[in-house]
């Protein structure tokens, strides 16, 4: 028997479709009888058929915003927070390029020494700051759990040198990814230089000699023709481009201009040298005036 | 692709099986956060800070409940959260939503066979019960959404809110009152003689 105690309940569940019929057949006794009862049951109606009305459609570009701040949450603790975040995998090429670059300038002998597991100060150069990059980008990566090395891991097919860096980067040490001995294979010819840094910016496989060298090259040849100072080109500190860099940048025609944007790199020579790299073929695009 | 698949995708690092599912569960996020917190702007906020987390966190989930689920809790409690700070940090106790922002952003549903006059008392019937639903309390607003405008069976909102089926069932009926009680105070919305229960 339905009375008004259980009234409320039973029209309820009516309205979700959640009574037995023998329910339903004493809850509408009681409506028939009641008309305090059947007011509330024909007004919660009314809101059950109006509340749907009330969803509505997402605002435009939402989707767009979410993949953005997660595809920045790909790149964890760059140092000192600088510029916006860069795509982890160019990170990671990136790395190993300057890193062997590093090795092969003979600078590699400072970093043989430090002890590890201790994190570098702010401001220190490259390799350290990329390694480090490239390990917590890794371990900061939310959705892997595991420490298991993956194909992107910086672990694989990567020289010595590197290794070097990642293990003492990594605090725990244990760099399960470093652990093939294999050497970086000969270089093959390629075509141009922009085709090669596409290539390991994209998949991110062993950097050949030509590409390893052509970096280098392009950084010492546009200093040369611009007429800066080479200065040491042995210590490049790369980091991502600021809004504040691109209005102050400048670049040698209007095509370097427009190619220019908040994924690029600024290249740290020396101690006053800056220039602008494009991110995919590693080209300069433009220097920034020392004040 | 199923959930499942999009969702082992997605914890690889895959993004472009991530922004399946965000596309696949977004209006019903959205549409929670934005009632539960009365504001299309805050919704927007929280739900984007939801799809975050869900990203954030892949790595814990592990298919207890299934995805778009456990993405609606953390969507829910995210919400929850922001409404107890917000309570505190000010002196009136509910925001009201701004009838403007309102009527634009409703979808266009077709009143079947409805004139203009009747289509026009729908959409204020429409604010009416949106400014409603802005004032009973947060839980009741929270079953009311999520019943009657996201469509989630008790079953679903009983794992989403960790409580008991029948704890879930008499919820939503006192939400119900409550809202009807509210549409009452407010004024004449369901017209005649009304019950005083």
């Amino acid at each position: 028997m339905c009375d008004c105690e259980k009234a409320l309940d039973w029209i309820s569940l009516d309205l979700d479709g959640a009574l037995t019929p023998q329910e339903r057949r004493e809850l509408e006794d009681h409506l028939a009888v009641c008309p305090g009862c059947a007011a509330l049951a024909r007004e919660l109606a009314a809101l059950h058929r109006v509340l749907p009305e009330l969803e509505e459609e997402v605002p435009e570009g939402f989707q767009q915003a979410v993949m953005e701040r997660v595809r920045a949450e790909k790149v964890q603790a760059l140092p000192a927070g600088r510029g916006r975040a860069v795509p982890w995998r160019r990170w990671l090429s990136l790395a190993a390029v300057c890193a062997v670059v590093l090795a092969g300038a003979g600078s590699l002998g400072r970093f043989w020494d430090r002890s590890g597991g201790t994190e570098p100060a702010a401001g220190e150069t490259l390799p350290v700051q990329a390694a480090q990059a490239g390990a917590a980008a890794q371990a900061g990566a939310a959705p892997q759990e595991e420490a298991a090395p993956q194909k992107e891991a910086a672990g694989e097919g990567q020289g010595p040198e590197l290794r070097l860096y990642t293990a003492m980067a990594d605090p725990s040490g244990a760099r399960e990814a470093a652990d093939s001995g294999e050497v970086l294979p000969e270089a093959s010819p390629l075509p141009t230089v922009g085709a090669a840094m596409n290539q390991a910016a994209a998949q991110n496989e062993d950097l050949t000699e030509a590409q390893r060298a052509a970096l280098t090259a392009n950084c010492a040849a546009w200093l040369q023709t611009s007429g800066l100072d080479p200065a040491e080109a042995g210590l490049l500190t790369v980091e991502a481009v600021t809004q504040t860099d691109l209005e102050a940048a400048v670049c040698p025609g209007e095509d370097q201009r427009a190619r220019l944007d908040l994924d690029d790199y600024r290249v740290t020579l020396g101690s006053s040298d800056v220039l602008l790299c494009d991110s995919a073929t590693l080209e300069v695009l433009g220097y920034l005036p020392t004040v | 692709m199923t959930e499942q698949e999009l969702v082992q995708r997605a914890r690889e690092g895959d993004e472009l099986a991530f922004a399946q599912l965000v596309t696949d569960n977004e209006k019903r996020i959205y549409n929670l956060c934005r009632r539960l917190t009365g504001n299309p702007d805050d919704g927007a906020e929280l739900a984007q800070e939801a799809f975050l987390n869900a990203w954030r966190g892949l790595g814990k989930f592990h298919g207890e409940s299934s995805f778009a689920t456990w993405l609606y809790r953390l969507a829910s409690n995210a919400c929850i959260d922001f409404l107890r700070r917000e309570k505190r940090r000010r002196s009136l106790s509910m925001t009201v939503s701004l009838d403007d922002e309102e009527e634009g952003r409703q979808a266009e549903l077709p009143d079947q066979g409805a004139g203009p006059e009747e289509r026009l008392e729908r959409a204020e019937d429409r604010r009416a019960i949106a400014r409603a639903l802005e004032q009973v309390s947060p839980e009741h607003r929270q079953v009311l959404v999520m019943r009657e405008l996201s469509g989630l069976s008790y079953a679903e909102i009983s794992q989403v809110l960790g409580l008991e089926e029948g704890t879930v069932k008499s919820r939503i009926a006192r939400a119900r009152a409550a809202l009807r009680k509210r549409l009452l105070a407010e004024g004449n919305f369901f017209g005649g003689a009304s019950s005083t229960r």
